[in-house]
């Protein structure tokens, strides 16, 4: 089991401080995964479902 | 490690994405070392519930989708939730909008429970019929993963912990989250949408060694 409970949450306070600025977050590098097997809800169509089929608005 | 996820408690492949994640840890070496922290994302802000509506109903004005279209959508979504081992009930549940239950979800992590709040309110949404929108479950379900009720109550009618929900909201569009789940590892790799157990694994062995690398 992880540390997925309130201990990590008090963890996780504890590194608040921590946190990457935007810049950081911006340098962000995708993973790319089979996009057959990625499932994802967008946000502006409301489509769940296939990564494929959501973009394609499907 | 650290997981940062932006997620909707309305989202069912959050729920999935979650659920493949923690299998994946399960058998991942260093699964002590891994930290999760939830963000908020809003995927249907506008969406009220219709108790004369069914979800499929709701979620196909709210968003111009052919019924059948929904209805296909949500039984492709049952199936594959069946199969991560996860119930979903959309004749129970009530679509709505999160937008309160993720000011207190902002309070949760602040108190050190956000991520039991957000496994708790999955849950709550897609197998108990709980609906989110509402004080009371609201305060009764927070109650249960241990936040004083009075307080999430006074939040809940109020308009607190709406600049730290938008600050999650700004970081999202900042770095370009169209859709959600959305996963970032060690604040570096993202990953888009819910993914195999298989590919979690490959990903959480992935940045781990990277990470030793670097």
């Amino acid at each position: 089991m992880s540390k997925q409970t309130t201990e990590q949450d008090k963890k996780h306070l504890a590194q608040h401080e921590e946190k990457p600025k935007l810049a950081d977050w911006k340098k962000l590098k995708t993973i790319e995964l089979d996009p057959s097997q990625r499932f994802v809800c967008d946000a502006a169509t409301g489509i769940c479902g296939p990564a494929v089929q959501v973009k394609e608005g499907k | 490690m650290k997981i940062t996820i932006w997620a909707d408690f309305v989202c069912p492949f959050c729920m999935i994405g979650q659920s493949h994640l923690d299998q994946a840890l399960e058998t991942f070496e260093h699964k002590d070392d891994v930290e999760i922290e939830y963000m908020s994302f809003l995927l249907m802000p506008e969406a009220q519930y219709d108790p004369k509506k069914s979800y499929a109903e709701t979620l196909s004005s709210l968003k111009r989708m052919q019924l059948a279209q929904t209805n296909a959508m949500l039984s492709q979504v049952e199936q594959m939730a069946k199969s991560a081992g996860l119930a979903i009930d959309f004749a129970a549940a009530k679509l709505c909008s999160t937008l309160a239950a993720h000011r207190v979800f902002q309070y949760a992590k602040e108190e050190g429970k956000g991520y039991k709040y957000f496994k708790r309110f999955y849950q709550a949404h897609f197998a108990d019929g709980e609906l989110l929108s509402d004080v009371d479950a609201v305060v009764r379900l927070a109650e249960e993963v241990g936040l004083e009720g009075d307080r999430v109550r006074d939040i809940f009618l109020s308009n607190e912990y709406r600049d730290k929900m938008e600050e999650d909201f700004r970081l999202a569009r900042e770095i370009g989250v169209q859709g959600v789940p959305f996963f970032v590892f060690n604040y570096k790799y993202a990953i888009s949408g819910a993914q195999p157990v298989d590919a979690f694994r490959q990903v959480l062995q992935q940045v781990w060694e990277e990470e030793q690398i670097n």
